[in-house]
């Protein structure tokens, strides 16, 4: 927009321009608005979802009933680190990777089976569809085994041939007789024909737009116009939708009951090396705080990270004396420790903050 | 306004810019600086922690003995691969190969055991607590050296050299009448399993207590491989003692630079802290798997296998005197953060350790700095990185910088004197 704001402020100033300025200045503003418009439908387009699968802003959600996963597919010999939510770009080796945002199905066997789509209604078919295809057999390319994946579900097939094909999930969580599925249709290989047909007609719909404006004197609010509705659908995909894993810490520390202290035993704070602490806990009335059971945790939360050891706190001999034992740091920086203070059945949780 | 004066404005506008970007200088250390670059420094006198798990850690006599073990080729199995072939002394015991290849082909990248003795875990994956348990895996792995732990201690019987050290540090060997030819608990192998399922409680924790023997002593061998101080260390420690002049010729305009990317805004010294440029700990830094590969699941896969390891720090083979000993292993974590996360590796020596990772998808340091500077999403798990926005000039300060920890004369006193 600014280009063309400053395109048009200097034909006002060079109103007896040249012919062939004219043509440079038509062609860069009819060019800019192809882009745009390609570019803007490009972007609401790829960001939709379809089946159990779901695009979350620019995340790709797979709904298996009431269990999530991140779903993401890849191509890594020809596209390298991309990742496509539902449609791949070619033919070749494929991973389908899902990661579980919900813990149960990290026990649970998980089946994948890949199938040629026999009907064609593409990225429109529905679970409900699957009864009428009879033999799901005679379609299926790949079927993995079902089996427990720990952490990640990931599984390779080699598609040879493009066309239209049908993703089918099944979890069978532990110790249930009921199994869950999940179905999302997708295509292997370019629509480039259809790209083609698209960009042909965004290029008509501007030449025809361009040669309206053309004919019209104030020509900069109508171009202003016509730009801010072809921008449309780039803001309506940037629209923020809710992310599906939020971890939240919140610090319960809000009466502030207990004072506490935290102090390494013997040598300063050092890295990389396994150290016992002494944490001092009083009450408001500098009481010492007797028969509490206290929990560490931590991390470098500018880092994303928690903390490399998992310790324990044991009471000792003195009263409000606990000792944290099995503390390790493996970064300088600003290390931030929860600890809660369970006494009575009430929790309090204190943010102490180390900078090493 | 004339075109030549608005290109004029543009270059000037840009090397401005250029300038302002390219920002890392070679200005005196700040406190804070001086304090971080201390931190790196290599004493003289570096020891790695104790091994309360050996007994032998530190015995002048299992050194001897285990170092004669590494360089032995008849404990594979079929007599052609000892520890050297892939942990080569002359160049920094790795073997310049993508994945290690031995009786077959390693899944790993073989990594350098300068210093291994530092870390707390052993193995990219950290499936190992320490250097004697995980030296044992090897001879057994059917993609390395291949053998079996009652051929090995047959083999070790056999040889009166070695039959008198082992029993001089160890006592006498297990009774071999008893014993079958070959057995060992390997899954995939179903002869040498059946062989083992065959044997006694008694005789399998026999063979196993001998096995550990074996492993403890390469261990204590393995033990002595220390760096040696770099021209890293002798400027830091010039820096150490005030000694700013003479620091100044120990490092260039370039090397300087790179050492304040380094402890700075590259954020390199986060993961490879302390002396030997490790944390040894486990990150995601979201790297792409070779070619035909799944991405590796890294630690969080091998927690369960580490905490069931009958050779872990916990077991019937460790010396530790009590649990207490144990502590990493005591207190390890689990979160998910470990999915995909493999252990950071000493930045001592690397000029002569390419290629790079646990897979060695990364051919040049230029490759590893690059991989860095982007820090692109993990396929699996997070990536721990974030992308540094460094400039090429910055990258390449940054390797002038890395280039300080090794030499050559290093690489050739090891390969004269292992």
């Amino acid at each position: 927009m600014v280009v063309r704001m400053l395109l048009a402020k200097q034909r006002t100033m060079q109103p007896s321009g040249t012919r062939l300025y004219k043509l440079v200045i038509y062609l860069i503003e009819f060019f800019t608005r192809v882009v745009i418009f390609s570019l803007a439908t490009l972007i609401s387009l790829s960001s939709q979802g379809h089946g159990s699968v779901t695009a979350d802003e620019d995340l790709c959600v797979i709904n298996i009933d009431y269990f999530r996963a991140h779903f993401k597919i890849y191509q890594l010999n020809e596209t390298g680190r991309e990742e496509f939510c539902e449609d791949i770009p070619g033919t070749g080796k494929t991973l389908f990777v899902m990661e579980y945002l919900h813990d149960l199905l990290g026990d649970a066997p998980i089946e994948m089976r890949i199938m040629r789509n026999p009907t064609s209604l593409g990225a429109f078919t529905k679970m409900s569809d699957l009864p009428e295809f009879g033999d799901l057999d005679s379609f299926t390319v790949l079927r993995s085994q079902p089996v427990v994946h720990q952490d990640v579900f990931m599984l390779e097939y080699d598609f040879l041939q493009t066309g239209d094909y049908i993703g089918l999930v099944t979890v069978q969580p532990k110790d249930t007789e009921v199994s869950y599925m999940a179905m999302f249709p997708f295509h292997v290989g370019s629509y480039s024909l259809n790209w083609l047909w698209l960009l042909l007609v965004a290029l008509g719909l501007t030449q025809f737009l361009f040669w309206f404006l053309h004919r019209q004197r104030d020509i900069v609010p109508k171009s202003l116009a016509i730009a801010f509705i072809l921008l449309i659908p780039c803001t309506l995909s940037n629209i923020p939708k809710s992310d599906a894993a939020e971890v939240v810490i919140t610090n319960m520390n809000v009466q502030g009951k207990y004072i506490v202290q935290m102090e390494a035993l013997s040598e300063s704070p050092v890295i990389n090396k396994i150290q016992t602490w002494r944490i001092t806990v009083k009450d408001r009335e500098q009481q010492p705080v007797v028969g509490a059971e206290l929990l560490l945790n931590g991390g470098m939360p500018k880092h994303n990270h928690g903390l490399a050891t998992v310790p324990e706190a044991v009471e000792t001999e003195i009263p409000g004396e606990y000792l944290v034992r099995g503390l390790r740091f493996h970064m300088q920086g600003e290390w931030v420790l929860d600890l809660v203070i369970k006494k009575s059945g009430i929790s309090e949780q204190v943010q102490l903050i180390l900078n090493l | 306004m004339k075109p030549w004066l608005i290109i004029l404005l543009v270059f000037v506008f840009a090397a401005f810019i250029y300038s302002k970007t390219g920002s890392v200088n070679t200005d005196p250390w700040t406190t804070l600086e001086l304090s971080l670059i201390e931190t790196l420094r290599l004493p003289v006198s570096y020891q790695p922690p104790e091994d309360p798990s050996n007994a032998v850690a530190s015995d002048r006599k299992a050194i001897n003995f285990g170092k004669q073990l590494f360089m032995e080729p008849g404990l594979s199995g079929n007599g052609n691969f000892s520890c050297a072939h892939c942990h080569q002394p002359e160049n920094y015991y790795t073997d310049g190969l993508k994945l290690a290849k031995a009786t077959g082909k390693s899944k790993r990248h073989t990594p350098s055991i300068i210093g291994v003795a530092s870390s707390p875990w052993l193995y990219w994956d950290g499936r190992k607590d320490s250097l004697w348990s995980q030296s044992l895996s090897p001879l057994e792995d059917p993609a390395e050296q291949a053998s079996d732990r009652v051929s090995i201690l047959r083999f070790i019987a056999e040889n009166p050299t070695y039959k008198t050290q082992y029993e001089e540090l160890f006592g006498p060997l297990p009774d071999f009448s008893y014993l079958p030819l070959k057995a060992a608990p390997i899954a995939s192998s179903p002869n040498l399993q059946r062989a083992w399922d065959d044997m006694s409680e008694g005789l399998q924790s026999e063979v196993n207590r001998a096995f550990s023997n074996v492993g403890k002593a390469i261990a204590a061998w393995e033990r002595t491989l220390n760096f040696y101080p770099q021209r890293f260390d002798i400027y830091a420690e010039s820096l150490k003692l005030g000694k700013l002049d003479q620091g100044k010729e120990l490092f260039s305009d370039s090397e300087t630079r790179g050492l304040r990317l380094f402890i700075g805004k590259a954020r390199c010294i986060e993961c490879h802290n302390g002396p030997l440029f490790t944390n040894n700990e486990f990150h995601n830094t979201g790297l792409l798997p070779p070619p035909g590969e799944l991405p590796d699941l890294g630690r969080r896969s091998k927690l369960a296998l580490l905490r069931e390891d009958p050779f872990n720090c916990l077991g019937a083979y460790s010396d530790a005197a009590s649990p207490d000993d144990c502590a990493e292993l005591n207190y390890m974590r689990s979160g998910k953060e470990l999915i995909g996360a493999l252990r950071t590796p000493s930045l001592r020596n690397i000029v002569y350790t390419a290629p790079y990772m646990h897979k060695g998808q990364l051919p040049t340091i230029e490759a590893v700095l690059e991989h860095y500077n982007e820090a692109e999403p993990a396929l699996i798990g997070h990536n721990e990185a974030e992308p540094l926005g460094l400039l090429k000039r910055d990258l390449e300060d940054l390797h002038a910088f890395l280039l300080t920890l090794s030499s050559q004369s290093e690489l050739t006193a090891r390969s004269t004197s292992p």
